[in-house]
């Protein structure tokens, strides 16, 4: 994990929340939001259903104006800078995909929007990455959910971001499809990159999760660090005092705050 | 953000429309058949003299435009909504008026496209010179059809994400194009009657000042319509 220095030597998180808030027409999807991601981080961010971590996500991505509080990229407010937006990379809970064109037209179409040097190229690449090259030339409409979901996640990255935010990013995908998304976001954060998923999955204890946070209507709450893998190869594991929260949290049938 | 580059991203929009909907035929289709089913039914009903048709078809033409183009026009956003593509297409680098042009332009081919095949079947079925004097008619049609475009987009983007777009989007749009679709019209009676005089001028010209006014707008509001 690194964090970056601003001249006045603070702290420049890669992605930072503060106190934000979120109202849908009367209600409060959540207020008081205070996150950091640094560069080299993987943040898991859960919660109920409904308690609205996709809302969150878009917040970060700047894909959804909150109501307040404020969001600030490499320390400073970029939501409004077209430039700026090549900092993030979003994957949503649907594919942001035109189904009428092939796998490899929706990456060109994504590299071409990103103004990058040599689209075909790196369409091309991202396609191999994801492991879809052999369905370079096949309508979207044609992919299954899990391959859509790969196709997804390499549009998501084709610009090459700083900041990557996976809204579920493990649905549809198969045994070997979530082996390989972990591998990738691993390599992602060797890379330097910052990243946020949201899921349901439990990737408390999986290792490659540096923070897990619980998001609730009153803000953001985080669970106790996962121990590493060298704690569990070890024999090692969590404490039983700090797994009782993880296992509320984790559990499907605990009663909303 | 670099006039290349917004150049750029706008053809890209543009063909990725155009592209998209060839393929799966979403709007177009239905669009041209709803304009020759409404030709059809109102010249079957429509018996009148020469004199007395030369009056109403011009209005009639640019009903059947605007009535048929809603088709199209209902489906200009759904698309990108449909699997979230929309909310990417807002986080690309990519100006939010340079979207708004291209869908016009996306807008505006498919009208044309339209009045390719209304014009021919109204003067075979009309037995109106509707083409007598054919720059003319364009100028009309173009000043229309940009008109048209501009309000389109704008009410398309604003009505997408609702339940009820498709009952909703014509009742919008259609006390907005009242002024475009009557100076169309006027205009198109002067053609037809061979009567360029500057009453004909003075309905092309308020055409135009539609036409701008709403471009104009359209472009300036519609960043703000697609922010969530």
């Amino acid at each position: 994990m690194n964090e970056e220095l601003s001249p006045a030597g603070q702290p420049c998180y890669a992605l930072e929340a503060r106190n934000l808030s979120v109202v849908r027409g009367n209600r409060v999807v959540f207020q008081g939001v205070n996150l950091t991601l640094a560069s080299g981080e993987i943040v898991a961010l859960i919660g109920c259903n409904g308690a609205g971590k996709t809302t969150l996500l878009q917040c970060l991505a700047g894909a959804l104006r909150p109501a307040g509080g404020e969001v600030l990229w490499q320390g400073k407010k970029y939501r409004k800078c077209p430039a700026a937006r090549r900092l993030v990379g979003f994957v949503g809970h649907e594919s942001s995909l035109y189904l009428a064109l092939t796998a490899w037209e929706n990456l060109l179409f994504a590299a071409r929007m990103w103004g990058i040097d040599a689209p075909e190229k790196r369409a091309e690449d991202l396609l191999t990455m994801v492991g879809l090259e052999d369905h370079a030339a096949q309508t979207t409409s044609l992919l299954s959910r899990g391959m859509r979901q790969r196709l997804a996640i390499a549009r998501a990255v084709i610009h090459d971001p700083a900041m990557v935010l996976l809204d579920e990013p493990f649905t549809s995908l198969d045994v070997d499809g979530r082996k390989w998304l972990t591998a990738f976001l691993c390599d992602l954060r060797k890379r330097n990159r910052a990243l946020i998923l949201a899921t349901h999955e439990s990737v408390y204890g999986s290792g490659f999760v540096d923070r897990l946070v619980s998001l609730r209507a009153d803000g953001l709450r985080e669970i106790q660090p996962s121990p590493g893998p060298e704690a569990r190869d070890e024999g090692r594991g969590a404490r039983d005092e700090d797994k009782e929260p993880t296992r509320r949290f984790l559990s499907p049938l605990a009663p909303r705050p | 953000m670099q006039p290349g580059h917004a150049l750029k991203a706008f053809w890209r929009l543009v063909v990725k429309d155009l592209v998209c909907e060839f393929r799966l035929c979403r709007s177009w289709p239905g669009m041209l058949l709803l304009g020759l089913v409404l030709v059809l039914l109102l010249e079957m009903q429509v018996d009148l003299g020469t004199h007395e048709k030369q009056q109403v078809v011009s209005g009639l033409l640019w009903l059947d435009v605007f009535f048929a183009g809603t088709l199209m026009v209902d489906r200009l956003f759904s698309g990108e909504r449909e699997e979230g593509c929309w909310r990417s297409l807002l986080l690309y680098p990519v100006s939010p008026t340079a979207v708004f042009f291209a869908k016009a332009t996306v807008t505006i081919l498919a009208l044309v496209l339209l009045e390719c095949v209304l014009v021919p079947a109204f003067i075979v079925f009309s037995n109106i010179p509707l083409l007598r004097r054919p720059l003319c008619f364009l100028t009309v049609a173009l000043l229309a059809n940009l008109g048209y475009a501009s309000v389109s987009v704008v009410i398309s983007a604003l009505t997408a994400q609702l339940s009820h777009r498709s009952s909703l989007l014509p009742l919008l749009l259609l006390p907005l194009m009242t002024p475009v679709i009557m100076a169309a019209a006027a205009a198109t009676r002067f053609l037809v009657a061979a009567d360029l005089d500057e009453q004909w001028w003075r309905w092309v010209q308020l055409l135009g000042c539609f036409a701008v006014m709403f471009t104009t707008l359209g472009a300036l509001v519609f960043e703000f319509v697609v922010e969530d």
